[in-house]
């Protein structure tokens, strides 16, 4: 009766990777990724979720990135768990992510979804017609278990360690309009933000963020932590049924470095980062994909070419190739490992 | 002998009388007296076809009038995932990302997980003569049924297509088939209905094809398992809280 109320799918990815480490030595490896998730699906006002992920070579390594209970209430729902949340606006940049940050942390360019971290959480949804809606969000540390029990000394997260803030979300002349603010406890800093959707000739979003510190906060900060980021997106119809999507998106601080800094001996953080985005839909089951993480000052990029081929129901061929151009002293380069990398596999999801 | 003569005139004449009796408005709002319903439930699939093979999608809806709508995907691949439709409004939520997008301008014409239909294809909050001028063009047969065949050309470029051509059951005043054109004259998708059953006094498709004719060996059929229409829904399910639940 219960594993009739009970959905369960599986994804799972499985990768051969060609990459040059250095000029001499060549990798070919395989590794599997699988995410198996149980939902609970048929309570009207309860649902659950439990997603393991599993990395499989040798060994396997696993993690949850998952575990979550939401329940509905009457004017409000409420979520406890590891989950997902969303703020602001962004496939791969995006300001108003005052939580996970305003790049996507996902190094695997060929993902679905570039943003698919999940956090430790306590949420409070409260509806406001349609179109709105206030959200409440509290992100406890997270507990490290194996510290803990590894070693008597250690002590749980402190209190002041503690996330937390809200966001409304609303509609004002048709522009999708998102405000919130999170304080960062292990920062010890106020994060504001504002998100901006719609569509003029091209859909368009837009976001800002700062972060100002609890203590003795000053104006210039304000300038020094301004993190903007935009992004527009198209889609055109070509012949034959075909389609061509464009996605340029931009994160802007200014900040930080317009002048080209040595990035192997220093983290480097650049005035202005650049994500293009080209695919081309040849049908509804074949698609070439050309993604790029572009660094304007030091003249280098990340390029990501590809086919996503969704061949049977449920498979997909996968296929890209990474090359990093640039020096060695670059964000990106060449020379350094992984500078030229070749993936093929399949994914399945059943 | 006159009898006969006369009864032969009467049936000569017959057609167009009955044509000329039923002017191109007034199937059309029949139409849509018939195929609006204030409140539904469905349990659906959609098989798509294409040259690699056919794609099974679950489905379950709520919709309210003409142009409210939530659908939920069930099948594994797409499970959760939500699309909303209101009168102005296409959001789409991916529950993994927890990602509530608005659909927009080009986005719209986007094929809905990968079926030969678009979102652009669940817009439209007019009724068809505020959107079209309408003209009978005659009565057609379309898989043994007698149809009035309804040209309708658009009164503004606010509307997916320009042009539409619908063969409309004379009795049951349901679609049997639609073609539907860009301005230039070109046609861009066909839609097919052969199995319409009568449901608390309303006629509904339960297996429809849906093809874009711009694209090469692909189809998209639409099944109904189980419908239940003006059934009372919390008007709350149409709502941003609901789509993200």
């Amino acid at each position: 009766m219960l594993n009739a109320e009970m959905s369960t799918s599986i994804k799972l990815t499985l990768l051969n990777t060609l990459a040059r480490m250095d000029e001499d030595y060549w990798s070919l490896s395989g590794l599997g990724t699988g995410r198996l998730t149980f939902k609970a699906v048929k309570n009207k006002n309860v649902k659950a979720q439990l997603s393991l992920d599993a990395q499989v070579a040798d060994t396997a390594i696993f993690d949850i990135s998952r575990a979550l209970i939401k329940v509905r209430f009457p004017g409000f729902r409420a979520t406890l768990g590891k989950a997902r949340v969303s703020w602001g606006e962004g496939f791969f940049y995006n300001a108003g992510d005052v939580i996970f940050g305003a790049s996507a942390l996902s190094l695997d360019m060929t993902a679905e979804e570039l943003r698919d971290d999940a956090a430790w959480l306590t949420s409070v949804f409260v509806p406001l017609g349609t179109y709105s809606f206030l959200e409440t969000i509290l992100l406890a540390p997270e507990l490290s278990l194996s510290e803990l029990t590894d070693n008597t000394d250690v002590l749980p997260p402190h209190i002041s360690d503690t996330q937390a803030g809200g966001r409304v979300v609303t509609r004002i002349h048709g522009i999708k309009t998102e405000g919130g603010y999170l304080y960062g406890g292990i920062e010890a800093a106020h994060k504001p933000y504002l998100s901006f959707q719609g569509h003029l000739l091209v859909d368009w979003h837009l976001s800002a963020s700062v972060s100002i510190p609890t203590e003795s906060p000053d104006v210039s900060v304000l300038r020094e932590s301004l993190h903007l980021s935009w992004g527009i997106y198209h889609m055109q119809d070509l012949l034959h049924g075909t389609s061509l999507f464009f996605r340029l998106e931009g994160l802007f601080i200014p900040d930080a470095s317009w002048s080209e800094k040595n990035s192997s001996t220093e983290d480097v953080e650049y005035a202005l980062m650049l994500y293009p985005e080209i695919s081309w839909s040849v049908n509804d089951s074949l698609s070439l994909i050309l993604r790029n993480i572009v660094s304007p000052v030091d003249l280098s990029a990340l390029i990501t070419a590809g086919i996503n081929w969704n061949i049977y129901e449920g498979l997909k061929v996968l296929s890209f190739m990474t090359v990093q151009a640039g020096e060695t002293t670059d964000i990106y380069g060449w020379n350094k490992p992984g500078g030229i990398g070749v993936t093929a596999g399949f994914q399945f999801t059943y | 002998m006159m009898k006969r003569v006369f009864l032969a005139v009467i049936a000569t004449f017959a057609i167009p009388v009955s044509v000329s009796a039923i002017s191109a408005e007034d199937v059309v709002k029949k139409l849509e007296k018939n195929t609006v319903i204030n409140t539904a439930w469905t349990d659906g699939y959609l098989i798509i076809h294409d040259r690699f093979g056919t794609k099974k999608t679950t489905f379950i809806s709520h919709s309210k009038g003409a142009d409210t709508m939530l659908i939920e995907f069930t099948s594994a691949e797409e499970e959760g995932m939500k699309i909303l439709r209101t009168s102005n409004e296409i959001y789409l939520y991916y529950p993994d990302a927890e990602e509530l997008i608005r659909m927009q301008g080009a986005a719209l014409k986007e094929s809905v997980l990968g079926s030969d239909m678009s979102y652009e294809d669940m817009t439209g909050d007019k009724s068809l003569l505020q959107s079209y001028r309408v003209n009978l063009e005659g009565i057609k047969e379309v898989d043994g049924a007698p149809c009035y065949k309804v040209s309708l050309e658009a009164k503004s470029s606010d509307v997916p297509y320009y042009k539409e051509i619908m063969w409309i059951d004379k009795e049951l005043f349901m679609y049997r088939q639609v073609h539907k054109f860009s301005r230039s004259g070109k046609l861009l998708k066909e839609i097919s209905i052969d199995d319409i059953r009568q449901v608390s006094g309303k006629n509904i498709p339960f297996h429809m094809v849906l093809k874009d004719a711009l694209k090469k060996n692909s189809s998209t059929e639409f099944f109904i398992n189980d419908i239940k229409i003006n059934l009372h829904l919390d008007p709350d399910i149409f709502s941003l809280e609901e789509l993200t639940w």
